[in-house]
């Protein structure tokens, strides 16, 4: 007789490396104006903490006859994939809601075209901290829009940065031409909130400002959870007058650095790309090109990757045929 | 009969002559004439697609015939022909086309079509004959009839499946790449003209087979609360998920998504892959490029760590029991076509084809789980087109595997 163990498991490494390129995906990307009051609705950061059998595939209203051992299917359902668990609000919400549950099925059948960050790693059935909005639940019950993971040190941040998501869009959305508006962007690139510098970088990426030294210079930040999430902007956005710029900026960057977790962060970064940019060739091929000369910088500096399964992972693309 | 000597002549340029005094229209002569392709003036576009092989089928190009100095004496019945045989006028059996021609001016309007490639520009021509086939020439017009050549279907194989948490695909690379490109020719030819600016080249692919199934095993239970010491309950050791196309779908099925169809892929859409999926033929890019329209694909599916299913003691349900997957295996065989694709109609012309496949399983040799590409070859056959293989009918289901159980005791 086994007994299954009730309690969530302890992700693994691999399951480490996908949530935080995840992450780091989910807090560049990020659009304030999704969660503005205007917009899908009222957001929520929230704790997720899945049931034990969520990402498990079930067959809904199918049972095993235990006194037979055959496996019976009333309805000759089809399979599913089953999201469930708990979530409990992190910090303050605007909505008011400070905890709930969620339940959903998917598809089992579904032959993927494409891959969303979700097929990758899921908050819902893997645990993490996110920040959605409330809403009517979709066609296969889920109840989430606009859904983000973040980096739980980050919840603060976030929370402040769509507090202030209305000024700031008038900020960026003001052009170049506005009297200070330099300063304030410099202002926002230099502050301590890591998702308005991030928000502030992405803008600059996609304008005629790519260039700016502030820019370039933000680089160099000791947060090596906001040093990843610029180095995948700067991998994944500048438009072919911009590339070699910022592949020679973070060349530079790769060369100055010694710290290893400084390097593992600019690793997780190319690995975020490499797993979620794939339709983006000119970016794919920068984080591959980025992933090979940090395997070489890594083991001159003979740093041992052989003890995180961390680097494994991300170097593990470079070494396959076609990678 | 011909005009009396002291009546107007019609314009005239036919080499026939009438009998002196006659008082009818010398059937023997007819008036002077101009042919324009695609009802332009300019000579640029007096261009034709080369017909199809895969599928068949014939671009057609309007043109027209009229009498350059109206007013003749009557309708002018006038035969065209193409002594070069590269035409048609516009039907395979059309080799010739009878055309009235008004008296007043107007035109006449015919079609064409390419039969045979031209080796060399304007190397076609347009033959206007009075009354019969061999009868006196009223105009001539030349054409070029463009085609393709050293075209490629490349594919590069990628990297190795393995699971990403629940979904088994690859990842940091493709399952597979693909580069499509081809040369119009002849070299010269006006990449201005609308019969040629508004072609790409570009990739289509249709699946011949698709299964994938996810295998559980290693059952453990979760009693409910309340359950009798004692109670037992005898459930499949092992579990399958299995998923194929249904035996009613007619194979091979296109492989496409609404947006980009019916190619694999196209840029500036909902489903776009690739932004570089479509390319100018090479001859028509600039700076003499020869830039491949580029795409890839990463066939992938769920398979979950885990599957659970409620189990049932005298019809009550008494526990939950849970599965782990020990592997996932993926069959799947496809067909990439490099195409010379019409924008403007959504067409197209199958130019080469290379197949390849994946046969995979997640419990072989890591490093052998990756697609298995092969060399291109002329298009011997066209794309299958419709519904597409993500929207066609699927069959799945769930089973035990074997008769082997595993007996939990409360």
């Amino acid at each position: 007789m086994t007994q299954a163990d009730d309690r969530p498991a302890t992700p693994s490494p691999d399951i480490a490396v996908l949530c935080r390129a995840r992450a780091i995906h989910d807090m560049a990307t990020l659009r304030t104006a999704d969660y503005s009051p205007g917009g899908y609705g009222r957001w929520v950061i929230a704790l997720i903490r899945p049931d034990p059998g969520s990402g498990a595939a079930t067959v809904p209203g199918a049972y095993v006859d235990g006194d037979t051992g055959a496996l019976v299917n009333p309805t000759q359902a089809d399979a599913v994939l089953v999201k469930k668990g708990q979530w409990e609000t992190v910090g303050t919400s605007p909505t008011g809601s400070n905890r709930g549950r969620y339940e959903w099925h998917e598809a089992l059948d579904r032959r993927l075209r494409t891959l969303s960050p979700e097929d990758l790693y899921s908050p819902f059935v893997y645990g993490g901290t996110v920040v959605f909005t409330l809403t009517a639940p979709s066609e296969d019950g889920e109840p989430f829009g606009a859904a983000r993971l973040l980096f739980p040190e980050w919840s603060r941040s976030v929370e402040d940065a769509l507090n202030q998501a209305p000024q700031f869009e008038r900020l960026l959305t003001a052009g170049i031409d506005r009297a200070g508006y330099f300063a304030e962007v410099n202002a926002l690139l230099a502050g301590h909130n890591p998702l308005t510098a991030t928000l502030a970088f992405r803008h600059l990426l996609l304008s005629p400002d790519a260039t700016l030294p502030s820019a370039a210079a933000l680089l160099r930040t000791d947060d090596v959870r906001k040093l990843a999430v610029l180095i995948y902007l700067a991998l994944s956005i500048p438009a072919a007058a911009h590339r070699a710029y910022w592949d020679e900026q973070i060349t530079r960057l790769l060369r100055d650095t010694s710290s290893p977790e400084r390097l593992l962060a600019i690793g997780h970064a190319a690995f975020a790309v490499s797993l979620f940019q794939t339709g983006h060739p000119s970016a794919f091929a920068s984080a591959q090109t980025l992933t090979r000369a940090l395997l070489g910088h890594v083991r001159a500096l003979q740093i041992d990757i052989e003890r995180d399964p961390a680097w494994r992972r991300i170097f593990n693309a470079v070494t396959l045929p076609g990678g | 009969m011909c005009w009396k000597s002291d009546t107007p002549k019609p314009s005239q340029s036919g080499t026939g002559t009438c009998p002196p005094g006659s008082t009818a229209p010398c059937p023997l002569q007819c008036p002077a004439m101009e042919i324009e392709v695609n009802n332009t003036t300019t000579a640029d576009d007096d261009v034709v697609q080369l017909r199809c092989t895969h599928p068949a089928g014939r671009k057609r190009v309007a043109c027209r015939i009229r009498v350059t100095s109206a007013p003749a004496a009557q309708a002018t019945t006038v035969v065209l022909t193409n002594p070069d045989g590269r035409l048609r006028f516009p039907n395979a059996g059309d080799a010739t086309a009878t055309v009235t021609v008004p008296a007043d001016g107007s035109w006449a309007a015919f079609e064409i079509s390419g039969e045979t490639a031209s080796t060399a520009l304007n190397d076609a021509v347009i033959e206007a004959h009075c009354n019969t086939a061999t009868g006196a020439t009223l105009a001539t017009r030349n054409v070029t009839v463009f085609s393709f050549d050293e075209a490629r279907m490349e594919l590069v194989q990628g990297g190795n499946y393995a699971f990403t948490n629940g979904t088994y695909t690859v990842t940091g690379a493709h399952a597979v790449s693909y580069r499509s490109r081809a040369r119009i020719r002849p070299a010269g030819v006006s990449c201005a003209a609308p019969q040629v600016s508004r072609l790409r080249i570009g990739i289509a692919q249709e699946s011949r087979l698709y299964r994938h199934a996810v295998t559980w095993g290693n059952p453990t239970i979760t009693w409910r609360p309340g359950v009798a010491v004692g109670t037992s309950v005898t459930v499949p050791r092992t579990i399958r998920q299995s998923v194929s196309y249904d035996p009613s779908v007619p194979l091979p099925v296109a492989d496409s998504e609404a947006s980009v169809a019916p190619l694999y892929d196209q840029p500036g859409k909902s489903g776009t892959l690739d932004p570089d999926s479509l390319q100018l033929p090479i001859g028509c890019q600039p700076s003499a490029g020869t830039a491949s329209a580029t795409s890839f694909d990463t066939p992938s599916h769920a398979a979950p760590a885990m599957a659970e299913q409620d189990v049932s003691s005298g019809g009550v349900v008494v526990g939950r029991v849970r599965w782990t997957r020990i592997n996932s295996t993926r069959d799947e065989e496809f067909r990439a076509f490099c195409v010379a694709f019409d924008t403007s109609d959504s067409s197209y012309c199958a130019l080469r084809q290379a197949d390849w496949e994946i046969h995979i399983d997640s419990a072989g040799t890591a490093t052998d789980q990756h697609a298995t590409v092969h060399a291109d070859v002329d298009a011997a056959a066209a794309p299958a087109t419709g519904a597409s293989a993500n929207d066609v009918a699927h069959t799945q289901g769930v089973a035990a595997v074997g008769a082997t159980t595993t007996t939990f005791t409360r």
